[in-house]
C-alpha cells in the first residue's frame, strides 16, 4: 500500500534512462524517524554500485525501496521507469532480487532445494526449467551437494550462500546484497564477491551495501555514499578514497592497501592502487633492479597491554 | 592468585551422529588478563571450541567428548552452565539475537535477576555495567531501536553485568562501520587494561586487529595450527594460505617481495610498519 501523501505524477518508461531512479525520496518510520532525508541517486544498468555510509545512514531503508518493500513518504522511486507507488510488488520482484542481511530473516523452508526453488514457483516457472535454474543457482554458491539438508544444519556462512542462491535462481536484472561479506571468511567472501563479478559481466547490475571498504576498493564500479539519509557523494572508488572530507564526515576509512600506497612517497597520491595486486605491482616497478636493500624494522605492535 | 585464565588439555569432542572429530587434541592456554584473537576459515571449530569454554559442552550438546577445559580454576565438566556464566560471557556475533529487553535497563537487569541476587546487588551491577561500558545514555531506551554500534555496546553491557573472568566475543565488530568497529575495539581494550579482564575474540577483519591481540590462535579443521604473538602468527604467511586465511596486507605484500629475492628482515604486520618498510627499500621519503 502507498501512503496518501505519494502523489508523483505517473511516469512513463520513455521518460528516463536509468535503472533505479529516486527523487527528493524522504521515508518517515513510525515513531518518527527520518531514515530518509531527500534522497536523490540514479543508477544506470549494468553497474557494480557499492552503497556506503556509517550504521543508521539509510543504507538498507534506501534499498527497500526498490522493490517495494517500503513505499516512499513523499518523493518517487522509478524502477525501469516504473513508479514503485503504482506497481506491484510482485512485478518489481522479477526485476529487483533482494538478499537480506540475516539469511533467518528469509529462510524458512525445510531443504536447501526447496528453499531455493521456491520464488521460481512463485514465479511461475514450470518445473523443468526451475530445477535447472535451481541447480545452476546451487552449484554457483557451493551448495549443491548439500542440497537435500535442512537449512538449520548449515553454518550462518553457508546459510548466507543459500539466501544469495534462492535470489540468484529469480535470474533478475537486479541483484541486491546486504552486507554479503558479513561474518563470512576469506575464501567464502572471494567466492560470493567473484559469482556477483560473474554475474556482473553477463549484463546484470549489482548493489551491495557494505562496510567493507577493501570489498568497494576491489569490486565497486561506483560508489554512493550516504549520510543522514541523504546522498552525500556519488563516485568512482578511486574519487571517494580521495575526498578526505566525505570520510571524516560518514566516519569511513581507506582500505588498508589504499592507506598503504598514499604513505609512500614513491607513490603519486591520484594514481593509489585500489587493490593488493596493483599496489604490489607499483612497488616493484618503482624498485631499482636486482638491488636488494635490507634495513631492519624495530618491531613495536600497537595493540600490547602498557606495562 | 591463577595466572591461566583457560587452560584446555588434550581436548577432542565429536558432536553426536557425526564421525569426524569437530575438535581434534586441542591444547590451549590463555593467561590472565591477556586479549587473545581466535581466526580460522568458517568450521575450523571455533563456536565448538567457545561451548566448551562456556559449558554447554559437555553439559547440553550430546557427543563424545575426551580431555580437560579449565576456566578461571573451575573444571567445566565438574560445574554447572549457571555456575560457569558467572566466570565465562559470550556476546554474539549478531546482538539482534542477545537482545530482547525493551529498555537497556531491563537488558542489563536480566543477568543479574536470573542469578537470584537481591535487588541492591542487582542494581550495583547495573551500575558497575554503566559505568565500564558508557551507556548512561541509553538506558532508557529500547534495544531495538538502537543503531548496530549501539546494540553492540549494550550486548557486551550484559554480560558485563554478570562480571565474568573471561569474555568471549564473537565477531564483535562484523555489523559495524568502520569507526564504530573502532570504537567497540577501543571499549575492548579498555576493559582489558582497566579491569584485567581475559578476552578472547574471533575476527575475519585481519588487518584492523592484527596487533590488536597479545595473543593470536588459528584454528583449522578441529585443531589449533599456529598459537603466538601476532607476529610470530602473521609471519607464517604461507601456512596462513594453506589455511584458506590471509595475512595482513603489508605483511602479504613484503612476503611476495621477499619471494622474488628482496630482502626484508622482518615482514610488517600493520600499515604504519609497511610503510616503513617499504619506503627503505624503495630508498625515499615517506608521505
Amino acid at each position: 500500500m502507498c501512503s496518501a501523501t505519494c502523489s508523483a505524477p505517473p511516469e512513463t518508461s520513455s521518460g528516463t534512462n536509468f535503472l533505479i531512479e529516486t527523487r527528493d525520496l524522504w521515508h518517515v518510520y513510525d515513531g518518527g524517524v527520518n531514515a530518509l532525508q531527500g534522497a536523490n541517486l540514479q543508477i544506470q544498468p549494468g553497474g557494480f554500485v557499492a552503497i556506503v555510509g556509517s550504521n543508521g545512514s539509510g543504507k538498507t531503508t534506501l534499498i527497500k525501496h526498490f522493490n517495494g518493500l517500503l513505499k516512499p513518504t513523499s518523493g518517487s522511486v522509478l524502477v525501469n521507469g516504473m513508479d514503485t507507488c503504482r506497481t506491484r510488488t510482485s512485478q518489481l520482484a522479477r526485476v529487483i532480487g533482494f538478499v537480506f542481511q540475516n539469511p533467518d530473516h528469509q529462510i524458512f523452508a525445510s531443504t536447501v532445494l526447496e528453499e531455493t526453488i521456491f520464488g521460481l514457483k512463485q514465479m511461475g516457472v514450470v518445473s523443468e526449467e526451475a530445477q535447472e535454474r535451481t541447480t545452476r543457482a546451487l552449484q554457483a554458491v557451493g551448495l549443491y551437494e548439500m542440497r537435500n539438508r535442512h537449512p538449520r544444519q548449515l553454518s550462518l556462512g553457508q546459510r548466507q550462500r543459500l539466501a544469495t542462491a534462492s535470489v540468484l535462481a529469480l535470474e533478475t536484472q537486479v541483484l541486491v546484497l546486504d552486507e554479503p561479506t558479513t561474518g563470512q571468511d576469506f575464501v567464502a567472501r572471494r567466492q560470493i564477491m567473484s559469482l556477483a563479478m560473474d554475474l556482473n559481466r553477463q549484463g546484470r547490475t549489482i548493489l551491495v551495501v557494505t562496510h567493507d571498504m577493501t570489498l568497494v576498493a576491489e569490486y565497486a564500479t561506483r560508489v554512493i555514499v550516504m549520510k543522514a539519509g541523504q546522498v552525500l557523494l556519488d563516485a568512482t572508488p578511486k574519487e571517494v578514497f580521495s575526498r578526505d572530507d566525505i570520510l571524516r564526515q560518514t566516519g569511513l576509512k581507506v582500505p588498508p592497501v589504499v592507506e598503504l600506497g598514499r604513505g609512500l612517497g614513491a607513490i603519486d597520491r591520484a594514481a593509489t592502487p585500489l587493490t593488493l595486486n596493483e599496489l604490489y605491482e607499483v612497488i616493484v616497478s618503482k624498485l631499482p633492479p636486482g638491488k636488494a636493500s635490507s634495513k631492519s624494522l624495530r618491531h613495536k605492535p600497537l595493540g600490547t597491554r602498557g606495562q | 592468585m591463577l595466572t591461566n585464565a583457560v587452560e584446555i588439555e588434550d581436548l577432542t569432542f565429536c558432536y553426536q551422529g557425526t564421525r569426524q572429530p569437530a575438535l581434534r587434541a586441542v591444547n590451549l592456554t590463555i593467561p590472565r588478563g591477556e586479549v587473545a584473537m581466535l581466526i580460522g576459515p568458517t568450521g575450523a571449530g571455533k563456536s565448538t571450541l567457545y561451548m566448551c569454554l562456556n559449558g554447554l559442552i559437555p553439559h547440553l550438546i550430546q557427543g563424545r567428548v575426551s580431555g580437560h577445559v579449565t576456566i578461571a580454576g573451575m573444571d567445566t565438566s565438574q560445574h554447572s552452565i549457571a555456575n560457569l556464566a558467572q566466570k565465562v560471557g559470550t556476546v554474539f556475533q549478531n546482538p539482534e539475537v542477545q537482545l530482547f529487553s525493551l529498555t537497556v535497563r531491563d537488558e542489563l537487569a536480566f543477568g543479574p535477576e536470573n542469578l537470584a541476587l537481591t535487588k541492591d546487588d542487582i542494581f550495583m551491577r547495573i551500575d558497575q555495567a554503566v559505568r565500564a561500558i558508557g551507556l548512561m545514555d541509553l538506558l532508557e531506551r529500547e534495544p531495538a531501536k538502537l543503531s548496530g554500534g549501539q546494540q553492540q555496546t549494550v550486548a557486551i553491557g550484559a554480560i558485563w553485568a554478570m562480571l565474568p573472568d573471561v569474555l568471549i566475543m564473537d565477531e564483535p565488530t562484523s555489523n559495524l562501520d568502520p569507526e564504530s568497529s573502532q570504537r567497540v575495539l577501543r571499549l575492548i581494550r579498555k576493559l582489558n587494561l582497566e579491569h584485567g579482564k581475559t578476552i578472547l575474540i574471533a575476527e575475519h577483519k585481519i588487518d584492523e586487529v592484527a596487533c590488536f591481540a597479545d595473543h593470536v590462535i588459528v584454528m583449522n579443521q578441529g585443531q589449533i595450527v599456529l598459537d603466538g604473538t601476532p607476529y610470530e602468527v602473521f609471519s607464517q604467511v604461507d601456512r596462513l594460505h594453506d589455511c584458506g586465511l590471509v595475512a595482513p596486507v603489508a605483511t602479504e605484500i613484503a612476503n611476495r617481495l621477499q619471494a622474488n629475492g628482496w630482502t626484508i628482515d622482518r615482514l610488517p604486520l600493520t600499515v604504519e610498519e609497511g610503510i616503513d618498510v617499504f619506503s627503505d627499500l624503495l630508498g625515499t621519503a615517506r608521505n
